[in-house]
Formats: C-alpha cells, structure tokens, sequence
C-alpha cells in the first residue's frame, strides 16, 4: 500500500515540479528505471515467497541502481557505452522475467 | 523506507517518460555522427549564404551610390542568368553530351526525367534533350512511339547535352544508383563524353503576353 502511494507521489511530484534533469545524467535515467524495477520485481517475488524484508529491499534497490549506472558510466568512457547499455538492459530484463515467471508459479500455481 | 524508495521510482519514470515542452525529440534520438554531418552541412549552407548575402549587400550599396553604369551591369547579367534559366537565349560553355541508345525501347519518360532531375542537382545551367531545350515548363510523356519531350519525340539515341561542370555533372550521373547505372540495368547503352566548349543553340520562344 505504502509503495502504490510512493509511486503516485514520487509521479505527482514529477509531473507538478518536472526538475531539469542534468544532461550529464540522462543517459543513465532509462538503466536506473530498468535497474528499479528489478528490485521492485524481485521484492515483489520476496513479498510472495513471504521471505520479504524492508532492509534487503532498500539495498538490492539502491545497489542495483548504482550499479547497473556505474557499469554504464565505465562502458562510456571506454568508448562502448551504447553496447554496455543494451548488456546492462539484457540482463535485467531477463531477470524481471525470471522473477516474473517465478512469481506467476506460487501466485497461479501455473 | 519502502515509499521513499518508489517515489523516486516515479519520479525517475515520470522525468524519463515527460518531456518538457518545446523538447525536440527528433535530435535527441540521432546518433552522434549523425548530428555531426548535420551540423557540418548547416556551416557549409550558412559559409555560402553568407558568401552570397555579401555579394547582394555589395550590389546593394553599388546601386545605391549609384552610377548608372553599374545599376546598367546588374540588371544586364540578371537578365542574361534568367534567359539562360528560361531557355530564351543560347549557351556556350563546358559541358556534356549524353547518349542512350536504345534500339529496343527499353527507356521510359521517367528515366529522362530522372536524368533532367540529376543534372540540375550536378549544376547544369541549361539542359536540351533531343531537339528541345528543358525549361521549367517542359514535359515529358510515354506514347506508342516512344518517348515524347515537349510534343516532340526524342528519337534513338536519346542525345542529351547539358551545360554546366563537366566533372561534376560526370560524377553524379555515374554514381550508384544514378542514370547510368539505370539505363544500363534496362538494357539500353549510355555514353557519356565532356567538352570544353558545347553550344546549346535551341531556344524556347519568348511568349507574348
């Protein structure tokens, strides 16, 4: 509940405010978001295996979002940042599916 | 925590999805190399219009201080640029003779179209195909006996003369994809040959009005 309210906050203040995102930031905006909602998949996995826990959550988000931005930010100045994005963006789409498909098993029995 | 978390969630989707008004999406998404040769072409196009807003703002201010002499030259060499665009007068000047033969009726309207098209990009001043000089209002059209220009039929070969830079008029025809890949793709034969001083004599009359 608190996290649909997060959400519709977090989007509010997005659209009301809209911050200049700097330009320096903006092609790691999309791999942050990716990043995001692999924790937020992966939490939500937890939360149905109910082995759910605030701490991991914070930090598999957090974590998963610098990282997947750092491994961007090295591929940039190694010249092969286009590539290491679409790497980066592989790998945790087929992560959400994973967990997606795992969640589908325990909620659907299917 | 947990909401703290998923309000930056929606703000980053929110920032990522909207745009600000005015945005240009379209340079955006270009590739860099793209924007590049963009940018180059845009400094080349404004090199030139500033070459030519020089050379206006220099006749502008002969005209102006005024001898008649030079307002006399001005109007004369506008004249002479728009009877050669208007096929009025004839030209003597570099350029190049194009033949198609075409024994077997292979070439359509559009090929001689195409090839009117390619010359002018290449530069050419003033362009006769067969016995008629192309001008703005000319057609071209497919009839049981070939091809017609201007009511006119072209015959075989198809003589094309054209005025203007003879390398670069060679260059663009040749290019991949250009008439003379197309009209040797149809069957038909294309030659080419510069010269240094071609006379297109055929005039269009000057309509009364």
């Amino acid at each position: 509940m608190i996290a649909v309210i997060g959400l519709l906050v977090g989007v509010a203040i997005g659209i009301l405010w809209h911050p200049v995102v700097p330009l320096w930031l903006e092609p790691y905006l999309p791999i942050a978001i990716v990043a995001a909602l692999d924790a937020v998949v992966g939490g939500f996995k937890a939360l149905v295996q109910k082995r759910f826990d605030d701490r991991i959550f914070a930090v598999s988000f957090l974590s998963n979002v610098l990282i997947a931005s750092l491994l961007v930010f090295i591929g940039d100045q190694l010249g092969v940042g286009a590539q290491m994005s679409i790497g980066v963006v592989v790998v945790l789409a087929m992560r959400i599916f994973a967990n997606a498909a795992a969640i589908r098993r325990i909620l659907f029995r299917a | 925590m947990i909401g703290a978390l998923f309000l930056l969630l929606g703000l980053l989707i929110t920032l990522a999805v909207v745009r600000p008004e005015g945005d240009v999406d379209e340079w955006r998404a270009a590739r860099t190399e793209d924007l590049v040769q963009i940018l180059d072409d845009l400094g080349e196009r404004q090199a030139r219009l500033e070459t030519e807003s020089q050379r206006l703002t220099q006749v502008e201010n002969d005209l102006r201080s005024g001898s008649t002499g030079e307002a006399l030259a001005e109007a004369r060499r506008q004249l002479e640029a728009l009877r050669i665009m208007t096929g009025t007068t004839p030209v003597v000047g570099p350029g190049i003779t194009i033949e198609v033969a075409d024994p077997e009726g292979v070439i359509d309207s559009t090929v001689l179209v195409n090839a009117v098209q390619e010359l002018r990009d290449a530069g050419a001043e003033a362009i006769q195909v067969a016995d008629t000089r192309v001008v703005v209002d000319t057609w071209f059209a497919d009839t049981g006996e070939g091809i017609v220009v201007d009511g006119q039929s072209v015959g075989d070969p198809i003589i094309i003369r054209a005025i203007g830079d003879p390398d670069t008029m060679v260059a663009a025809l040749s290019i991949p994809g250009g008439l003379a890949e197309s009209v040797r793709t149809r069957g038909a034969e294309f030659s080419s040959a510069a010269s240094p001083e071609l006379t297109i004599s055929v005039t269009v009359p000057v309509a009364s009005s």
